[in-house]
Order: C-alpha cells, then structure tokens, then sequence
C-alpha cells in the first residue's frame, strides 16, 4: 500500500516542482524587465521629453508620448544590435509617436512649453538682455516647420552625427543635410545673425 | 555673437522633465487615461460623422426606400449626404450658400457635448477578433490586417449605434475607417473636415466596381500629404483615411476591403 502511494506522489511532486519553478522563471523575468525599463527610463527620459516637447510644444503631451513609448518598450521587448541603435529606436519611435499626435484633426498647435526660467530674479540688465534673447532663440527654434525642428534639435541639442539622425528618422542623408541647411538658414534670418552656427 | 548650440543646449536644460517612473508607465489606471485621452483626440477628427449619427438618432428611425448617399468634396474635406436632400440642395444652391460643410468645424466641441447629453454607449475593442465575434452581425470592411504594414502597433475600434470606427496603427502609419450606417434614416448630412485643407480630388474604382472619392489632406505645409477616401454603399458610408501610405499603397488597400459585406 505504501509503496502504491509513494508511486503515486512522485508525479505529483515533480509537477509541483516544475509548477514552481515556471512561477519563479515568470517572477524572476518580470523583475529583469522592470530593472531593464527603470534603467532605460533614467537613460532616456530626458533626452525624450526634450525631443517630444520641441516637437510638440506641450507639456503635457510630451509627457504622455515619453510615457507611452517606454510602455512600449516594456511590450515589444525589442532586441538591439548596440547601444547606439537602441537609442536610435527610442528617438525613432518618440518621433513616429509625435507625427501620430500631429496626425491628429484634434491637434490644433496648442503652445504649452513650460518656463525655461527658474524662478530666479535678477537685476542685472545682463540677465535680462540673456533671458530676452534665449527665448527669442527658442521662439524661433520651435517656429520651424516640424521638419527643420527635428533635425536641429537633434543635431544641436543631442550631438548626433547626421548619419544618426538618417538612421532615427529614416531619412536619407542627402535630406538630412539640407534640412540642417535650410533650418539653420531660417533661424540666422529670425534670429537676425546674433548667433553663430557650426 | 553666441553660439547657437551653446544657448540652445543651455535653454533646454533649464526646461525640467516630469518624473517618470516604472510605475506610472505601467500603472494600469495612468495606460488607461493616456489612451482616452489619445481617443478623445481621435474622436474629434471624426466629430463630423459622430455629429451625423446623432442627428440620425434624434429623429425619428424609419426604413426608407433610399440607400444612396451622395459624397462630394468641399475646401476642407468631404461632405456626404442623402440623395434627396442633396437634390434639394442642389437646387436651392443657385440662391444661397449650404450650410452643411461647415457645420462641423464650427461646433465639433458643441458636438461633443451634445453626445454626452445624449449618453449614446460605446463599447471599444483593441483586437478585431474581438470586435467580430461580440458583433456577429456587423458589417465593417476592414482589410487584411498584414495588408496595413508590419508591425502594427495598436488596434482601436469602436461602435456606438450605427456608427464604427475603425484604427489601426504601424509604426510609421495609421489607418483609420470611419462608418455610418444611414440605411434605417430618413436621410442625413454630414461633413468631414481635415485641418489645412484638402486638395487633388481624383476617383478611384476598384475591381469589384465601388468608386472612391479620394483627397489629399496637409495638417502642416511641411507634413507629408495625408489621403482619404470615401465611397457610399447600400446605406453605409465610409471615410478612410491613409496616414503614411503611398498612392500605391493606398489603391493596394482599397483592393483589399470587400465592400460586398454591406450586401450580405
């Protein structure tokens, strides 16, 4: 009798166990993906916010396409040959996320950016003439056509190469280059030659 | 003079990120709230055909004996409306301006509000399995999903009454349907409107006979052209709009939707 009952329960513990182990692979799993998004979240927020508030021009919907592109991530699991196309899918899939929202009949060119300016008070006639001419800068940045925008952004705030910027908006490097051209062009004629460009 | 990376890089710095954390992109609650409002949005870009619906919905539902729409095109998108009003139309225009093509720009926001009055009930699916088996008996001519582009990255639906909205999106693309159902009405007229204009108005039939009104539409003079088409069918009228889709592509599309479920 006991030797039937013995037979009877080795099965049963080995599906226990295997049960088991399934759980803690599956628990185990879930953790690696929350450290993975948490560390790509401190990677890549601001760089990502940046590019979907210059793009956008608000706020709040900036928050929500930095958000949900690191939803994203965290779903698709995609895989990356290198860092550098790992950043480049982030850039790419924040800008695809932001033509969806310009997409949008709703999307009428609200203006939300908030205060570049800490609340810092200075009297200094310096100063002034700085914050003056910084948000003359950004006007005028964020007054180009959404495609000049991109590239400038990219170029000048991010550093990236052109050939990075080809790769994160899937543009040809030709397009690329003369889009820098003719965005900087269109900001010496705003800005009215007080900057000088590389 | 200053220089521009310099300036530009110091401006943005001071600009703070919000806190985003591991919990607030996969809490279930903020997911939800960040898709409703991405379909408020969406919502209003068909406010035009909503506001139709209802205006179908108040008066009084009879089956009639017509089941032709007729589409046309004005400055800003498309206008539909039944045959016999636009008959009436036609003829009254020699007098006067009409009034349906702006009726939507103007109050999409008094539209809105208007449905919530109404407290019409939508149900929203994300999978178009889903859709077709809650709904067995709709008939909505969706194409072959593959057919749409690789990968697809979200699928909206949604059916309120008589009309279905229909979005899937790629990663470079979105595909959106937008149908009404006018054949228990006893007529209706509605307008669409794209912001920036439409232009190039052209025809295109397909093998199976249907003939699509198409439009390009630009939200922005440096955007890449956006195209739609509409086609009246049996009492079922569909606006498809092709974000992202070459002329090619889009032609491919048309191809791909059996509009002979409307007759079934």
């Amino acid at each position: 009798m006991q030797y039937f009952l013995l037979l009877k329960r080795i099965p049963y513990v080995r599906n226990c166990r295997e049960e088991r182990y399934k759980l803690m692979t599956q628990k185990a799993d879930r953790q690696h993906k929350v450290w993975d998004l948490q560390e790509k979240i401190g990677i890549y927020r601001n760089m990502l916010y940046k590019i979907a508030l210059v793009q956008l021009k608000n706020s709040q919907d900036a928050e929500d396409v930095v958000q949900e592109v690191f939803y994203r991530y965290y779903e698709a699991e995609p895989e990356f040959a290198n860092q550098e196309h790992e950043k480049a899918w982030f850039i790419k899939v924040t800008l695809n996320h932001c033509r969806g929202i310009w997409r949008s009949a709703w999307y009428r060119h609200s203006t939300s950016f908030p205060d570049q300016e800490p609340a810092r008070e200075s009297r200094l006639e310096n100063d002034y003439l700085q914050k003056e001419r910084n948000q003359a800068l950004l006007g005028a940045v964020l007054a180009l056509p959404a495609k000049y925008r991109e590239v400038i952004h990219l170029f000048y705030y991010e550093d990236l190469s052109v050939k990075e910027i080809c790769e994160a908006t899937g543009r040809k490097e030709s397009t690329v280059t003369s889009q820098l051209t003719r965005g900087r062009e269109l900001l010496k004629r705003k800005l009215k030659e007080e900057f000088y460009f590389e | 003079m200053n220089n521009f990376r310099h300036s530009y890089k110091e401006i943005l710095r001071q600009v703070e990120t919000p806190e985003i954390t591991v919990q607030s992109v996969l809490d279930e609650r903020e997911q939800k709230k960040r898709k409703a409002a991405w379909r408020r949005k969406q919502f209003v870009a068909v406010a035009g055909a909503a506001g139709v619906f209802l205006l179908c919905m108040a008066g009084t539902v009879t089956a009639v004996n017509y089941t032709r729409s007729v589409i046309w095109t004005n400055g800003s998108g498309f206008s539909t409306m039944d045959e016999k009003s636009a008959r009436m139309r036609e003829a009254a225009e020699a007098d006067q301006e009409p009034v349906v093509g702006g009726a939507a720009t103007e109050g999409a926001d008094e539209i809105i509000a208007e449905m919530e009055l109404e407290e019409c009930e939508a149900t929203e699916y994300d999978s178009l399995d889903v859709l077709r088996e809650e709904n067995p008996e709709l008939a909505l001519a969706m194409p072959p999903l593959a057919s749409l582009g690789d990968p697809i990255v979200s699928q909206f639906y949604m059916v309120m009454g008589t009309w279905v909205m229909a979005r899937v999106e790629t990663e470079n693309k979105m595909f959106i349907i937008d149908q009404a159902d006018y054949r228990r009405t006893e007529g209706h007229a509605a307008s669409v409107v794209y912001p920036g204009g439409v232009c190039n108005e052209r025809d295109y039939t397909t093998k199976q006979g249907f003939t699509y009104k198409l439009i390009d539409s630009r939200a922005e003079e440096d955007m890449p052209a956006r195209i739609h088409a509409a086609v009246s069918v049996n009492g079922y009228e569909l606006i498809v709009d092709f974000d992202g889709y070459t002329e090619a592509e889009v032609y491919q599309i048309l191809e791909e939707m059996d509009l002979g479920v409307y007759f079934q």
